[in-house]
């Protein structure tokens, strides 16, 4: 039967008794070149979906609680048996080793945007031309366009928030990366997928708090529309991308 | 706490499928997401659009109780 594999730790934590994943399938470990796998069987090739991805989340966040910090596997990784599994860590020990090592003690926030921290002034088409002020979206002569002109400007206007939203993505970032750089251990840049802009933020897991309060007090004063969500286990800084 | 600034849980969602789908060690090889036979994505988009539409219905109302043009969030004519 395949294994289904969710992530590695370097101590020797098992899965909680009872603990599910994938299917409902019962987590348990391997042990395989000095690490620690939670893997689970599956009847067959694992497919996304909205349940899948929760339960691979789920065990990932129970490794967390579990003890040290684990390396979270990207989802959707199948192998034929665990021994494969074994042998796929062996492949990879050394760089999945110093992977490990680089978020030991960590976890990851993540902050998201949900819109353009920048609005338009109150009065966008002041200084603008009319195609500047038709491709944000605010004709100064509206109801003059036919259907599909409208349309179109509709669609213009959403290129220009979705560039607005990840630039502006980068200017908080920098922001709370000033507010906050000690407690930042890595981070990474803006990234803009399914409609949102995010940022992951590395943090010692002993002071989520205080990165909270840092974010809390920067938006304090640069008001923005921003979400901070975790802790989570190092998705973001545990691959190759 | 800026976590409250938005309803978070079509955010969770797709913060979650973004963060298992596309992050992460991966182990054996290369991981291919095939959804090709699957809603995952367009239900993704939908909650995400829902949010934002959402947001924006807020930003709308709070500026027009405020007085203000609203100058940022385009309004589209009643069809």
């Amino acid at each position: 039967m395949p294994t289904y594999l969710y992530c590695l730790r370097s101590d020797r934590a098992e899965p909680p008794g009872g603990l599910t994943g994938v299917d409902g399938a019962v987590v348990h470990a391997i042990h395989a070149s000095g690490f620690m796998a939670w893997v689970s069987d599956v009847a067959e090739k694992v497919t996304p979906t909205v349940d899948r991805v929760k339960a691979h989340d789920a065990v990932c966040a129970a490794a967390l609680a579990a003890g040290e910090t684990p390396l979270p596997v990207r989802f959707g990784q199948t192998f034929p048996d665990d021994t494969s599994v074994a042998q796929g860590l062996a492949a990879r020990e050394s760089v999945l080793r110093s992977r490990l090592a680089r978020i030991a003690g960590c976890v990851e926030m993540r902050l998201v945007l949900l819109r353009d921290p920048h609005p338009a002034s109150e009065n966008p088409t002041a200084g603008a031309s009319n195609l500047d002020a038709a491709w944000a979206g605010t004709d100064p002569s509206p109801g003059a366009d036919g259907p599909g002109t409208a349309f179109l400007k509709r669609l213009a206007h959403r290129g220009r928030a979705d560039l607005a939203r990840e630039v502006g993505c980068e200017e908080v970032r920098h922001a709370i990366r000033s507010a906050a750089m000690s407690l930042i251990v890595g981070q990474h840049p803006c990234e803009s997928a399914r409609g949102i802009s995010f940022f992951p933020v590395l943090v010692r897991r002993g002071e989520v708090d205080a990165f909270r309060l840092a974010v809390a007090e920067t938006l304090r004063i640069k008001p923005t529309p921003l979400s901070v969500l975790g802790p989570f286990a190092p998705y973001s800084f545990a691959g190759d991308a | 706490m800026p976590g409250d600034v938005v309803n978070s849980a079509p955010l969770e969602l797709s913060d979650l499928i973004n963060r298992v789908l596309d992050k992460g060690a991966v182990i054996a090889g290369s991981v291919t997401i095939s959804v090709g036979d699957i809603d995952l994505i367009q239900l993704d988009l939908t909650v995400v659009l829902t949010a934002i539409e959402t947001v924006r219905s807020a930003e709308r109302r709070r500026r027009e109780l405020q007085g203000h043009v609203n100058a940022d969030v385009p309004v589209l004519p009643p069809e």
